[in-house]
């Protein structure tokens, strides 16, 4: 272990894809808006990139019904990809959201492989830095998830949106693949430049006095805290198989759990359903980041892996 | 987009402490209602605008939001219901507690932004119209109505609170201009606000309480063709208008309560109810 001077700031940066992360604390898809809606609450600017909400080719209405649910150290969800379309996203979305500093990443989804051919051939025109496909979204009837489930189907969307988009491509992965080493694996020889994960978790909830679902969709995605030690199982699998860049998520709330996924063998972070209650997350665990590595005299978060060494 | 909002960035998230937690109401089977206090050193609320809260020591992940019910420099009050484990553990908090406040989010009641020379707010309300205002609070949803009722002069509106049982909340609206309802006849009108209101007598009616109480109140608006604003209530895990989980489906499409919202003009409102 090398040993860094005392005072000097730590540095954070990291290298996705040839993208430059001043930071490696990323605002997850979907609890972060298009990077405005926590200006006051916190410094948006100090992040290292941000995720837009889950964008399609068209509008979508999202689900009906109930879409939140709050679960001991969880929360459920089932929002259904409500977004504007991604013409509307570059046209009124992206320019502020440009500007705001940290790196930007659209996350994409779609029904059908020519949905996201087509929405990643119009993200890939526009100044964004990244696409973050979303192979893993448990709340849509047709597509989504369902593409995430099995490596030969990961393996043909990602290898359509690759053969579209010269982007550095994240594709983010579902915790609820029988086979998630085996879908990290395809999506890699199918042209992903990184992965992230884990998206949420496939999840149930009755309600007992009308003796039905909870939700319209009957089920619905769980985040939070709850789910923290599976997803850091699921990266630490995941790191062990895979050569390029892991961005763990999945519960993190604090400095203390964002280190348990960089011992893992993450490359960087998503900070999500922890935001909700305390906007400040994400700025307290890039300052509580710095701290430890100053404590601990180490000079960059990489060394913390500890991949090949148990 | 969001064309009734006026909200500005004027908010912060701040560890504040609880000043005062007093029951204003009690009853075994309807639980307990408290008005909270809290230090606020940020950005003043305006009327019809909420607070996400949590305790520091909270057992739950998400926080609340509760509307705004007083606002003086230093010090902003809210009334909290209790009706279910998160909100609780709000009305069983001591003073001298820690609390995360995030706020105030939302938007205001039109006219008041008017009147400030804000151009962004289209409100339909006229000022200048001899009529009073008619502000409807249904139970807790009193709460950003009597913080309304404290900028307005005092003959320019009537107060009407509808409760289960006792009433509460209500000190600070002069006599002369409150009329109460309560379901069990306890105190005034034997009934519900909807059952006699008369919204021909007002300029304009502000309504704040359950969504089937709205819904009559709009109809009945409608009916006279007297403006009628809501505010809305839905369960919201980020409260900014970020996480897309408290939507309300309106004839525009779908819009965010806690961003877009919490009060909408009432014809525009698709209930559920």
């Amino acid at each position: 272990m090398s040993e860094a001077p005392y005072n000097e700031k730590p540095d954070l940066s990291v290298q996705i894809a040839g993208i430059t992360f001043k930071n490696p604390v990323i605002a997850a898809s979907g609890t972060f808006g298009y990077g405005q809606e926590y200006a006051g609450l916190m410094d948006v600017s100090c992040l290292g990139g941000i995720c837009t909400k889950g964008l399609t080719l068209h509008p979508r209405e999202g689900n009906r019904g109930r879409r939140l649910h709050e679960t001991p150290s969880g929360l459920m969800n089932s929002i259904g990809l409500e977004n504007p379309g991604i013409p509307a996203f570059i046209e009124s979305e992206l320019p502020a959201m440009l500007d705001l500093g940290p790196v930007i990443i659209a996350n994409l989804s779609g029904s059908t492989i020519e949905e996201y051919q087509e929405g990643a051939r119009l993200l890939s025109a526009t100044k964004i830095d990244m696409i973050e496909l979303n192979i893993s979204c448990p709340n849509i009837k047709a597509g989504g998830m369902a593409f995430g489930l099995c490596p030969a189907d990961a393996a043909s969307v990602v290898q359509a949106v690759r053969r579209v988009s010269d982007k550095p491509l994240i594709v983010k992965l579902s915790p609820n693949a029988p086979d998630l080493v085996g879908v990290a694996l395809a999506c890699v020889d199918a042209g992903a430049d990184a992965l992230s994960l884990v998206n949420t978790f496939k999840a149930l909830a009755f309600d007992i006095r009308r003796r039905k679902p909870l939700f319209d969709h009957v089920t619905a995605g769980l985040s939070g805290p709850a789910i923290k030690p599976l997803a850091l199982r699921m990266v630490w699998d995941v790191c062990a198989a895979v050569q390029v860049p892991v961005i763990g998520m999945g519960g993190i709330a604090s400095t203390e759990d964002a280190l348990e996924f960089f011992m893992a063998g993450a490359s960087a972070i998503q900070v999500g359903t922890a935001t909700f209650p305390r906007p400040s997350t994400m700025i307290e665990i890039i300052e509580g980041l710095e701290t430890y590595l100053r404590a601990e005299r180490i000079s960059h978060l990489s060394e913390l892996s500890l991949q090949g060494r148990i | 987009m969001s064309e009734t909002r006026g909200c500005t960035h004027d908010r912060a998230f701040l560890t504040c402490t609880i000043v005062a937690n007093a029951p204003l109401f009690s009853k075994p089977g309807e639980g307990l209602v408290t008005e909270m206090a809290v230090g606020w050193e940020g950005p003043s609320p305006q009327p019809g605008q909420f607070f996400m809260l949590r305790l520091v020591r909270s057992g739950f992940l998400l926080a609340r939001p509760i509307s705004v019910s007083g606002y003086t420099k230093g010090l902003v009050n809210f009334l909290i219901a209790e009706r279910g484990k998160g909100s609780r553990e709000l009305v069983q908090a001591r003073p001298g507690e820690p609390i995360e406040l995030a706020g105030p989010l939302g938007n205001t009641w039109p006219g008041l932004l008017a009147q400030k020379g804000n151009r962004e707010d289209r409100s339909s309300i006229n000022l200048d119209n001899q009529k009073p205002l008619a502000l409807l609070g249904g139970g807790i949803g009193i709460a950003p109505l009597i913080y309304l009722s404290n900028y307005l002069e005092p003959d320019t509106f009537h107060f009407y609170g509808g409760f289960r049982s006792s009433p509460y909340g209500l000190e600070s609206i002069p006599k002369e201009v409150l009329t109460i309802a309560t379901e069990d006849g306890s105190a005034g009108y034997h009934g519900r606000i909807p059952d006699f209101f008369n919204p021909e007598r007002y300029r304009a009616v502000y309504a704040c309480g359950p969504a089937p109480m709205l819904k009559r109140i709009t109809e009945l608006c409608s009916q006279a063709g007297v403006p009628c604003t809501i505010s809305l209530e839905e369960r919201m895990a980020c409260g900014v208008g970020a996480c897309l989980g408290c939507t309300v489906r309106t004839t525009r499409g779908n819009r965010r309560c806690c961003a877009d919202g919490p009060i909408f003009p009432a014809e525009e409102v698709l209930f559920d109810v």
